[in-house]
Order: structure tokens, then C-alpha cells, then sequence
């Protein structure tokens, strides 16, 4: 299934692991191995105990430390979710509250690290950073677009 | 004469500097990754002088976490001669009953979602978190 505005970095991620051409030959086989392995358990695992957690108790959050996540973008990280378990990327580290509303979904192979960032007002951002440095910004289609 | 003790001091390079991290806010699992992610260094609206940070030279840990509202916080323990040698720029800041306050002065509410704000929040959780204790109060 195509992801939306995936023609070039969703997809190539799929292809090849990280796009940036920093990313070590050990990360790479890293990530492909992730794939391989168990992407699909993991992403069940962002899906089914937090994600679905966080829409069956959306009072979880404390709005006193944090915005939290709205019902709308909780629901819309479970679509994205799906949608990339089912394109084949490896499962994030963890997902979290971003604290402005919005939910990323965080993940690390070797020096890389990528955030993918859906903001409360429904843009998604995939930010690469590479030794903390930030090396790639791409504006993916808002999650409207991900039914 | 020695500069008085009032949290105006400057802040050497072996000082030991506190954030606290919300336990419900998700932003730090032990059995996930022994990193916070780098939200819980994301500046909150009130952080207007920058990120804030803690002096342990004036508030322990169990201070560090105090709350009347029976919260539970992770503290992330941070070397300030560390932040200093990646570029990030440290200053007292001293608020009333609260001598200890630095702020990491590049770090704001507004500026968060720069890339060099980005860089900083990710290089505090991936690379110069020393430890995350806790959580405090302990139950």
C-alpha cells in the first residue's frame, strides 16, 4: 500500500533504512534486520499499549505538566502507525506526548536519530538528526491525508 | 574576596545541574531506554529566560521534585562543563525562593522548534544526560 506522499522519503526509507548517507554500514544491516525480524510486533506494541491506552484514557495526562494529546491526534497516530507497520518501516523506540499536543514517534539506529512528528494541529514532520546535529526536515502530508 | 553565595555566582564546570522529568508524562522508561527522550528537555511556556535547570549546590533531588500536589518527577542529572563544551550556553538565574534557577539561555518557549533548539533538546536526552534518578517522592 502507498503512503501518502511517500514518493521519495517514505518510500526510499523502506528501500534503503536511513536517506541521508551518514548513516553507518552497522546501522543500515541494523535496520534491515529490524524489519526482518519483528517491525510488525513492535509497531503492535506502539499501537496497542499506548496509543490505544492513551484514546481509551485520555485523562491520563496531567494538564497541568503537558498539553495533551487531543482524541483527534491520538486517533491519527493510529493511522499513521498502521500505515507504516503495513509500508514496512521498522518500529519506532517509543512514542511520546510532545508536549504541545501533539505525539512523536522516536527512534535511533547507531548515531541517527529520527523523530517523526505529528503537531496537534495535524502537520507531520520527519526530523533526522545525526550525532544531535539536525540533517533532514520533511514535511509529510497532514494526517487528513492518512485515512 | 569569594562572590557571595546567592545563586548570581557563575556557574563552574563541575556543577551538577537538575531537570525534572514528569513521570506521567511518558517522557522516560527505564525498561524501554535508559535515555529520556529529548521532549522532556522541550522548553514549557513559562520558560521564557530558557530552559530551566536546577544547581544541586542549593536543591537536592527530593527538593528538585517537591510538589504539593503529589506528583511524581524523574530528575535528569546534567554536567554543566559538559553543556558548555557542545556550544550551550548556561547563566544563573536566580528567581525569588529559588537561588538555584539556571537557565539554558538558547533554549525557549518560542524558539523550540529551531533546528539549533532541536539540536540542543537532542543532544541534553542523547548525549549529556548522565543519569535520570528516581522517581521522587519516592512511594
Amino acid at each position: 500500500m502507498p503512503v501518502p506522499g511517500g514518493s521519495f522519503t517514505i518510500e526510499r526509507r523502506v528501500e534503503v533504512g536511513f536517506p541521508t548517507g551518514v548513516a553507518s554500514d552497522d546501522s543500515l544491516a541494523s535496520e534491515r534486520t529490524l524489519r526482518a525480524e519483528g517491525h510488525e510486533e513492535g509497531w503492535n506494541q506502539i499501537i496497542d499499549k499506548h496509543l490505544v491506552e492513551w484514546g481509551r484514557n485520555p485523562s491520563r495526562f496531567d494538564p497541568d505538566e503537558i498539553v495533551p494529546p487531543s482524541p483527534f491526534i491520538v486517533a491519527a497516530a493510529c493511522r499513521v502507525a498502521m500505515r507504516l507497520r503495513e509500508a514496512g518501516w521498522a518500529a519506532p523506540l517509543r512514542v511520546v506526548p510532545d508536549g504541545d499536543g501533539g505525539i512523536a514517534f522516536e527512534r535511533r539506529a547507531g548515531e541517527c536519530f529520527e523523530s517523526l512528528e505529528l503537531a496537534a494541529q495535524g502537520q507531520i514532520e520527519l526530523i533526522t538528526f545525526h550525532k544531535s546535529k539536525v540533517i533532514r526536515r520533511d514535511r509529510l502530508p497532514d494526517v487528513s491525508e492518512w485515512a | 574576596m569569594a562572590a557571595p553565595e546567592d545563586g548570581t555566582e557563575p556557574i563552574s564546570d563541575d556543577e551538577i545541574l537538575y531537570r525534572r522529568i514528569p513521570v506521567g508524562a511518558d517522557w522516560f522508561d527505564p525498561g524501554i531506554d535508559p535515555r529520556p527522550t529529548p521532549k522532556a528537555f522541550r522548553p514549557r511556556p513559562d520558560d521564557t529566560t530558557g530552559l530551566s535547570l536546577s544547581r544541586q549546590k542549593y536543591k537536592s533531588l527530593e527538593q528538585v521534585a517537591h510538589n504539593s500536589h503529589g506528583k511524581q518527577y524523574y530528575v535528569a542529572e546534567l554536567r554543566a562543563g559538559d553543556l558548555r563544551a557542545n556550544g550551550i550556553a548556561i547563566i544563573p538565574d536566580p528567581l525569588p525562593g529559588d537561588p538555584g534557577h539556571v537557565a539554558v539561555s538558547s533554549l525557549t518557549y518560542e524558539n523550540r522548534n529551531d533546528n539549533r533548539a532541536l539540536e540542543i533538546q537532542n543532544a541534553l536526552a542523547e548525549q549529556l544526560c548522565l543519569r535520570v534518578l528516581g522517581p521522587f517522592p519516592r512511594r
